[in-house]
């Protein structure tokens, strides 16, 4: 015996089969158990044979979860913000089917506090907060074995945070099985659980919790400028709208303060050298103005067009329009 | 006469079957001790949840009149557990593994090729345990095996 070596194949499946162990076997499957012998049967001699089978098992279910904030760093912020988003993901690490009561709440200790905060599910289960799919959280989330969901927790930032600040808000997932709660883990809770006659077990985490931040970052004062040209309209001679020579080309240009006030903003356009200006063709905000550097906020000097608008307000937008003839 | 023949020709064989087994399964629980240690301690099987332990015992008795030899006890591992090393035993016994339900060995003696490896079995790799019992089992005698799974 001792010198024999055995080798023997195993199929892949055996291997596969480990990736049952975080989440265990199902509850309710039942194990069984059967002994044989066999021995020399002094009256017949031949090789008698007997069995024994234990008593079943009914696996009970085995009530855990786990809840990991998805944020690898602090989501960074800006005073005044609304609808930031904090991501969790929320994993049945039990058994058997099981409820989830879920919680969010600002913990104490950090600098700030998130204000209104919501507990939003990835209903379109793109992993992404999108206000128009995604449903609030308004009763208990229940997950299959190793089932997972991902949750949104929404809040807005205090507009007066400065740069730096932290706001710590934690998701917990307890289980909303009754007797569950404050059990200690091992305690069998009767008449409860998927599929078990017994009752469910209460695990090492009927309940789980993690933390995700918000975090103030550098906080933008430098106002910038949107701007957009487009043609906005043809009118070639023959009243159609081909790019042909004579043919009128309308030009929108767009210009949006952001992020603050913008003083003496001037807005410059040189005309193409196969386009000709048409003069005084300048409006804005449909306001018509003269080429002339004069009282209004335009002025021409052959190709070159300059716009003074002077001082533009936050998200204030202003629609400069000109025209030019193809040569 | 000739009835009696008939009617034992129809009784069940194990009626003749020399060796009874019986099996019975218990949770494992470590309880703390008196002494401040731990012990485990074989309980009634109830409230069986993942990665509990299961502790089966299995009685045998020579329920003939004459000793019988060659007492070769075989359990497969059941579905959804796994075996904890060691943890088989039984006195008078030799025992012996499987990794395939048919070649048995010694744990350290068997090998399993995975990934066109080949490595020693390990605890999740054991299908059967065997106990070839050492000495001739005398008339009424009776003794056990046992051996601890790991539930999935």
């Amino acid at each position: 015996m001792k010198t024999m070596t055995k080798t023997a194949l195993i199929a892949a499946g055996l291997v596969a089969s480990s990736a049952t162990w975080a989440v265990g076997t199902d509850a309710g499957a039942i194990i069984s158990n059967t002994a044989t012998a066999t021995f020399d049967d002094p009256t017949t001699g031949n090789t008698g044979t007997t069995s024994a089978t234990a008593p079943d098992i009914t696996v009970a279910e085995l009530i855990n979860v786990n809840v990991t904030a998805d944020d690898a760093t602090p989501v960074s912020t800006q005073p005044g913000d609304t609808d930031q988003v904090l991501t969790y993901t929320v994993t049945n690490i039990g058994n058997g089917t099981e409820a989830f009561t879920l919680d969010a709440t600002n913990l104490a200790g950090d600098d700030i506090d998130a204000d209104g905060i919501t507990i939003y599910a990835d209903t379109d289960n793109d992993g992404v907060f999108n206000p128009a799919n995604d449903l609030p959280v308004t009763a208990d989330v229940v997950l299959d074995a190793d089932e997972d969901i991902t949750i949104f927790v929404v809040g807005d930032i205090p507009a007066t945070g400065v740069t730096g600040e932290q706001a710590d808000v934690e998701l917990t997932a307890s289980s909303a099985t009754p007797g569950v709660a404050g059990a200690a883990p091992g305690t069998l809770i009767p008449g409860q659980g998927t599929n078990t006659p017994s009752g469910a077990v209460v695990g090492n985490n009927p309940t789980d919790s993690d933390t995700g931040s918000f975090v103030i970052g550098d906080i933008i004062t430098d106002a910038t400028v949107d701007i957009t040209k487009a043609i906005e309209s043809r009118q070639d001679p023959f009243g159609g709208t081909t790019d042909i020579p004579g043919t009128v080309v309308t030009y929108l240009i767009t210009v949006t303060a952001k992020l603050g006030d913008v003083n003496n903003l001037v807005v410059a356009d040189t005309i193409p050298l196969d386009l000709t200006y048409v003069a005084n063709s300048v409006t804005v905000d449909s306001v018509a103005t003269t080429d002339a550097a004069d009282a209004d906020t335009v002025a021409v000097t052959g190709a070159d067009v300059a716009v003074s608008l002077g001082t533009v307000t936050q998200d204030t937008t202003i629609e400069i329009r000109l025209q030019a003839t193809i040569n | 006469m000739r009835l009696l023949t008939a009617l034992l020709f129809l009784l069940p064989i194990s009626t003749f079957a020399a060796v009874s087994l019986e099996s019975t399964p218990y949770k494992v629980v470590a309880t703390p001790q008196e002494d401040g240690s731990i012990a485990e301690e074989w309980k009634e099987a109830d409230k069986i949840a993942p990665s509990d332990k299961v502790g089966y015992r299995i009685t045998y008795v020579n329920t003939g009149e004459e000793p019988v030899s060659g007492v070769t006890i075989n359990n497969p591992v059941p579905e959804s557990t796994v075996y904890i090393v060691n943890s088989a035993n039984g006195t008078g016994a030799t025992i012996s593994y499987s990794v395939d339900g048919s070649q048995f060995a010694g744990m350290s003696e068997l090998k399993v090729l995975e990934d066109g490896e080949v490595r020693p079995a390990g605890a999740k790799d054991i299908k059967n345990i065997r106990w070839v019992l050492d000495e001739p089992l005398a008339p009424s005698a009776t003794g056990n095996v046992e051996f601890q799974v790991r539930v999935k």
